[in-house]
């Protein structure tokens, strides 16, 4: 009689386990940060090397 | 002791190497940038000229079939952008990304600096002026 309550108690847990919902939240923020910071390099990178396009039209304009 | 000399003689070349290349990296960025600023006057005039235009991967292009058999033009195209790779190349590895995702930047950059008559080719490989791009993103 014992086992037949612990195997139904068993069960009883498994079941509420299976139907409790769960919510599985994927933490993308560092991705997403990642790929800013390199965009960030990159376009100072740029910038600092093309500056000479500016000196050249600023150059033009006096 | 002698282990001792060994590892010191090893991490001494370690950084030599290093710095070398660094240099070379450096060295390498100087002398495109001499040649491309060399060159931008003539490439500002071929965009006035709508003779070339900016791809969305950072690259220039000559826009008419019929130019593209005018010598020079050619040649200020082809030189322009193997600077641009090499450079993109050298950007990628400072910065631990891709040549193709420094180009893209150069894109947006060049796009946002360009005047409003200046051509972009875009993803659909089609011509459009800065002004009609600019409208296109308003309306949608």
């Amino acid at each position: 009689m014992k086992k037949l309550f612990a195997a139904v108690a068993f069960a009883g847990l498994l079941l509420c386990e299976a139907c409790s919902p769960t919510v599985k939240v994927k933490h993308q923020v560092e991705p997403i940060f990642i790929t800013v910071e390199v965009n960030i390099r990159v376009q100072k990178e740029l910038e600092d090397f093309f500056d000479f396009e500016k000196k050249i039209e600023n150059q033009n304009q006096q | 002791m002698k282990i001792r000399v060994q590892f010191c003689a090893a991490f001494g070349l370690l950084l030599l190497f290093m710095s070398a290349t660094l240099v070379t990296g450096q060295e390498a960025k100087d002398q495109i940038r001499e040649r491309m600023k060399e060159r931008y006057p003539a490439v500002v005039q071929a965009k006035t000229e709508d003779k070339i235009g900016e791809t969305a991967l950072g690259y220039v292009e000559i826009i008419a079939e019929k130019d593209a058999k005018i010598d020079s033009l050619k040649k200020l195209a082809i030189t322009e952008n193997a600077d641009r790779k090499q450079l993109y190349e050298i950007i990628a590895g400072d910065t631990k990304t891709t040549a193709e995702v420094v180009g893209k930047q150069n894109a947006l950059r060049v796009f946002e600096r360009a005047e409003d008559s200046e051509y972009f080719k875009g993803e659909d490989n089609k011509w459009r002026r800065k002004k009609d791009l600019k409208a296109e993103e308003k309306e949608q």
